[in-house]
């Protein structure tokens, strides 16, 4: 009976019966189960004979009668310089000469420790083959696979016992006719290292680099090809590479926006400065139909310096550019501000600004400067599509039970869009072409950079619309504490 | 109370006019320099209570009048505020770090405007 173990423990339970001559090995199990026996094999390294006079009599007796057998021999098995295991033989016999018997058992416990050694080294080498990242192929001189690691059969999306005896080219060059092609066999005698691409048979495409190292044995012939997978390097490099473009393109855009705006703003300053010097009455009184048309002037001058402005911030938010400074945030404090600004744009057109907030609504964290711009943007928006004499209803609101998060609601009673029309407002540059009896067009930088900001806080920004009936625009802003972080 | 005095500084005649018919207008009494050459000899000689001041000027740009005026120590006192067309991204801070007060961003509301200059005067 052979028990195996660790280095300094051997299992209770045999690692193998390997014979016993006229009974049954069901018979055998459990009979040498003897802890103090193999502890003492174990621990002091040395064969014994039962029964013995090294060993108390009572308790050779007691193995002995508990195994039912008259004699026996135990000895180490070493393996890699460790005793790995004891061998315990039995007899139901005492004729033995026990050490000659014990000379026999030494003999096997050494043919057995070799092929306990020989089987770790070799499970030993395969884990470590298996470990590495690289494929590892063996090709003997007919181009035929006789070894493939782990990493080797996952890069043919196979498996190692379905690769070995076949041909390596053909596997790894789908298509291919060439007679001179590198990977088809014929490695040669040098070492040779390589880039190339893998095209597996189920359309599959791997960039790799390799170094084929021919390796001789007896009279065997072959080549050892080391194989790494630069597919996702490659992929990286290119995404790199694009985004380096895309950073260049953005700067470069940056760069003219910014100096263009500064051209434009020149010139719009002046237009604004005595434009409002004129309304102000600074260079005499004006009336009627001058200070009319004075305003809409003035208005549009305001426009401009809007859209001047948007248009620097839709390229920095392209480019990423942004950060978020959160902190605790009041919303109706910031819905009171953005109101304010408002007022006199809507008090021009004659519009109601309802302004409501719930007293249960949640603390939000969050950058108060972007949700200000976020609903600036919005009820501008409101106001600027709501006919004269409308109203524009502005609400703060617990969000739905769930997650506790806080809903902001913004609807007017313009024209409403079109259900066609509705998943195209948040695209950049979107101009609401459709929009019936559009007054003044250009809501699309803003609501594509509110919905840019309201994502990056964790949140949520949608439009619900009946043409005719306007349209409510909504965002939802996490509840503090609930954000990701 | 006496008039205040503010020193324009900015290379756009259309600008200084403007500016000049507007502070006047809210009681303050204004001098005007068109480029940066001129500018510290214009604070030096009229000592003005806030000087406007542009970025992009001819003979030396808002930046180097701010760094002069800082080493003199009669007119580092003197509150600044940058009225430019620049884009605060590109200038703010630095305009900030050499001394200005506020940075506006033209076109500046009236009442921006005004705003910011009484806070400059505050207490001078």
């Amino acid at each position: 009976v052979l028990y195996l173990g660790g280095r300094t423990e051997i299992a209770p339970r045999p690692a193998a019966v390997i014979g016993f001559a006229g009974v049954a090995t069901d018979e055998i199990e459990g009979f040498f189960d003897h802890p103090e026996l193999l502890e003492h094999v174990m621990k002091q390294s040395v064969g014994i004979a039962l029964p013995s006079a090294a060993i108390d009599q009572d308790l050779s007796r007691e193995i002995l009668g508990r195994a039912g057998v008259l004699s026996m021999v135990a000895v180490p098995i070493a393996a890699q310089g460790e005793t790995m295991g004891v061998l315990v033989m039995g007899a139901r016999m005492v004729s033995f000469d026990v050490e000659d018997w014990l000379a026999f058992a030494r003999t096997a416990s050494l043919q057995i420790g070799q092929a306990l050694a020989l089987a770790w080294t070799l499970r030993q080498n395969h884990f470590l083959l298996d470990s590495v990242g690289e494929g590892i192929w063996g090709i003997d001189s007919g181009g035929r696979i006789t070894f493939v690691n782990r990493a080797g059969a996952e890069m043919l999306e196979s498996e190692a016992t379905m690769l070995i005896g076949k041909g390596f080219h053909s596997l790894v060059h789908a298509p291919c006719a060439e007679p001179d092609c590198e990977l088809a066999g014929r490695f040669g005698d040098d070492r040779k290292v390589g880039e190339a691409a893998f095209h597996l048979g189920n359309g599959a495409a791997l960039s790799v680099e390799y170094t084929a190292t021919p390796a001789h044995e007896d009279a065997q012939r072959g080549t050892v090809l080391i194989v790494r997978d630069t597919t996702e390097r490659q992929r990286a490099r290119k995404l790199a590479e694009l985004e380096g473009l895309r950073r260049q393109e953005l700067q470069v855009k940056d760069e003219v926006l910014s100096h263009v705006s500064h051209e434009l703003r020149t010139p719009l300053a002046a237009i604004h400065q005595f434009v409002t010097i004129l309304l102000d009455g600074l260079a005499g009184p004006i009336e009627g139909e001058q200070r009319q048309y004075l305003g809409i002037i003035s208005r549009n001058v305001n426009h401009l310096r809007v859209m001047i402005g948007d248009l620097l911030e839709a390229t920095r938010f392209e480019a990423g550019g942004v950060t978020l400074k959160r902190e605790p945030v009041a919303i109706a404090d910031l819905l009171a501000q953005a109101c304010e600004t408002l007022a006199i744009l809507a008090r021009d057109k004659a519009i109601r600004l309802n302004v409501s907030v719930d007293a249960d609504v949640p603390a939000v964290h969050a950058d108060p400067s972007r949700i200000a711009q976020v609903l600036t943007n919005l009820i501008e928006n409101a106001v600027k599509f709501t006919p004269e004499g409308g109203a524009v209803f502005v609400s703060a609101v617990r969000g739905d039970a769930t997650d506790g998060s806080l809903c902001i609601s913004v609807a007017d009673t313009g024209v409403g869009i079109l259900p066609e029309e509705l998943p195209k407002v948040f695209d950049n540059h979107y101009q609401g072409t459709n929009t019936v009896n559009l007054t003044r067009k250009g809501f699309g930088i803003g609501l594509h950079v509110c919905k840019d900001l309201v994502e990056r806080h964790g949140g949520r920004l949608w439009v619900e619309s009946r043409a005719g009936e306007g349209c409510t625009f909504s965002f939802t802003l996490p509840a503090a504490g609930s954000e990701p972080r | 109370m006496s008039q205040k005095k503010i020193l324009i500084i900015d290379d756009d005649p259309d600008m200084r006019l403007g500016l000049g018919v507007r502070l006047r207008a809210g009681k303050y009494a204004t001098v005007f320099a068109a480029d940066g050459a001129t500018a510290i000899a214009a604070a030096q000689r009229e000592r003005p209570d806030v000087i406007l001041l542009d970025l992009g000027l001819p003979g030396g740009d808002g930046f180097l009048v701010l760094e002069r005026m800082a080493a003199i120590p009669r007119l580092a006192s003197i509150p600044v505020i940058v009225v430019t067309a620049r884009d605060p991204a590109a200038s703010e801070a630095k305009a900030l770090g050499l001394g200005a007060r506020r940075f506006l961003q033209k076109p500046v509301d009236a009442e921006t405007l005004l705003a910011a200059i009484e806070a400059a005067t505050e207490g001078s």
